[in-house]
């Protein structure tokens, strides 16, 4: 965790003040928190007024979730809003995705930006009720802990709870969060009624991302500064990780520039393991407009940019990251359970040129059976992730394919969770 | 029109609806129904039906199509 650098395109809001190294080991205090981003909403501010004109600038601002979904902050705080029974706020900063630091650099270095956007939420819907779910081995455990110590006097009106996720990809899928909190397994569940409606143990919830809740913070306190930022992750072929405070309608290029890396000349994987490949030729068009990427267009579910070395095989590599993401299936839904390994299994053998004659079409018709029939949407991402495959490395899988030896060897990878997957071989 | 949808977790691949109505469900490699739209046609409905009937752990019902 102490390879993990920070940058901003700009003059940076999210990380004001916090862009020192020394920030990581210990956090800021609130203090000097307080000198930067001004006092949270005040307790015992409920009121239709407070609350129709907390939407709009939530509304204007256009503050999205950016824990994957991207949905409009606003409209889910108005349905929790809305209900009879007091709502329960919920933190969620269980970062399922291996590479992605930007929740725990912001958690670790300013705990207490994630905090104010949370005690605002709650005072908006007149609830007292915090929880923070967060992976148990989070090395921001300690600092959050402590940052909740010092509001107790400015906040009695409200109650943290920190609840520890199991280390596992889909505990930071909303429905996982609901279900693991109301005493069941932290696994997804088949929506059939929103959490703002029917959440933590059948109460009014609203869940939403780390980052969200710095971005609500910021949005309500100083309007004027927030104009859409975001927080991305870029990792490079050693693993090494800078997280990167942009703006929207910033370049990749612009992005990897910031965090040092000059005109990549190998595709990029952008939107996480489960994300997509970008050929180097569309990185100054590629534009990061919140959780999607623009021309072309990807869905950027998490906003991490990772570079692959240009002497691993990208076929090997992405037939690791297919397995890896194979196994962190919940294992509730067929297709996902069944399905995955099956993909992943000849994803290997193509990739150590071990195919079978049924590989090719076994994977060309799989992939349009996996996505969207589950409970969530692991398997849309690595579906994804293999089709953007397809497209950006075309000539280099169909020489797989073929049996055409690959001028690549095989290669261990320094990136967080796939460095086992990756001696499976076939 | 509307359309069958299918509870992914409670759904354990047993495969009777794609039995009761071969014209609206086919099974994957690995046993889960692939369900396709259904047509306004109330031969078609009724099969349908007959598929969320057919499912011993009631993982299949109906929708309308958006």
């Amino acid at each position: 965790m102490n390879s993990i650098a920070v940058a901003s395109t700009d003059s940076p809001v999210l990380l004001a003040g916090v862009m020192h190294e020394d920030f990581f080991a210990r956090g800021i205090s609130l203090r000097e928190h307080e000198s930067i981003h001004g006092t949270v909403l005040r307790a015992g501010r409920r009121s239709g007024r407070h609350l129709d004109d907390a939407l709009a600038t939530l509304n204007r601002d256009d503050v999205r979730g950016r824990g994957g979904a991207n949905f409009p902050f606003a409209i889910k705080l108005e349905a929790a809003a809305k209900q009879r029974r007091k709502p329960v706020v919920v933190v969620n900063a269980a970062e399922g995705e291996p590479a992605s630091a930007k929740d725990l650099v912001l958690l670790s270095r300013n705990p207490h930006l994630v905090l104010d956007g949370a005690i605002a939420a709650a005072r908006l819907l007149g609830t007292g009720e915090v929880v923070i779910w967060l992976h148990h081995n989070s090395p921001a455990l300690a600092g959050l802990r402590s940052a909740i110590d010092q509001r107790a006097g400015s906040c009695p009106d409200i109650s943290f709870t920190i609840a520890q996720a199991p280390d596992r990809f889909v505990s930071g899928q909303v429905t996982s969060v609901v279900q693991g909190l109301s005493g069941g397994p932290a696994l997804p569940y088949t929506l059939r009624e929103q959490p703002t409606s029917r959440g933590i143990n059948s109460r009014p919830t609203l869940v939403s991302n780390a980052e969200t809740y710095a971005h609500v913070a910021i949005a309500l306190q100083h309007p004027h500064e927030f104009s859409g930022r975001l927080l991305t992750t870029v990792m490079t072929s050693d693993g090494g990780r800078t997280v990167v405070e942009t703006l929207r309608g910033t370049s990749v290029r612009q992005v990897l520039n910031t965090a040092g890396l000059i005109d990549p000349q190998v595709p990029v994987l952008a939107g996480g393991y489960a994300g997509s490949w970008i050929a180097p030729s569309r990185l100054s068009q590629a534009v990061v407009d919140s959780l999607v990427l623009t021309n072309p267009d990807v869905r950027l579910g998490v906003a991490l940019f990772a570079l692959p070395d240009p002497q691993w095989c990208p076929v090997q590599l992405t037939a690791a990251l297919v397995s890896w993401l194979a196994g962190q299936s919940a294992g509730q839904c067929g297709p996902c359970t069944f399905g995955l390994p099956d993909m992943a299994g000849a994803l290997r053998r193509i990739a150590h040129g071990s195919s079978l004659p049924s590989d090719r079409d076994n994977l060309v018709r799989w992939l349009p059976l996996l996505a969207g029939r589950g409970a969530c949407a692991h398997p849309d991402g690595v579906v994804a992730l293999v089709r953007s495959t397809g497209e950006v490395f075309a000539q280099h899988l169909w020489d797989h394919v073929n049996g055409v030896p690959c001028e690549f060897g095989s290669a261990n990878y320094p990136w967080p969770s796939i460095r086992t997957a990756s001696v499976v071989g076939s | 029109m509307r359309k069958l949808v299918v509870d992914w977790i409670a759904c354990d691949g047993h495969g009777l609806c794609a039995m009761a109505a071969p014209e609206l469900i086919d099974l994957d490699d690995w046993g889960y129904p692939v369900v396709h739209a259904i047509p306004d046609d109330q031969r078609l409905l009724n099969l349908a039906r007959s598929a969320i009937e057919a499912c011993p752990v009631m993982a299949l019902r109906m929708d309308t199509a958006t």
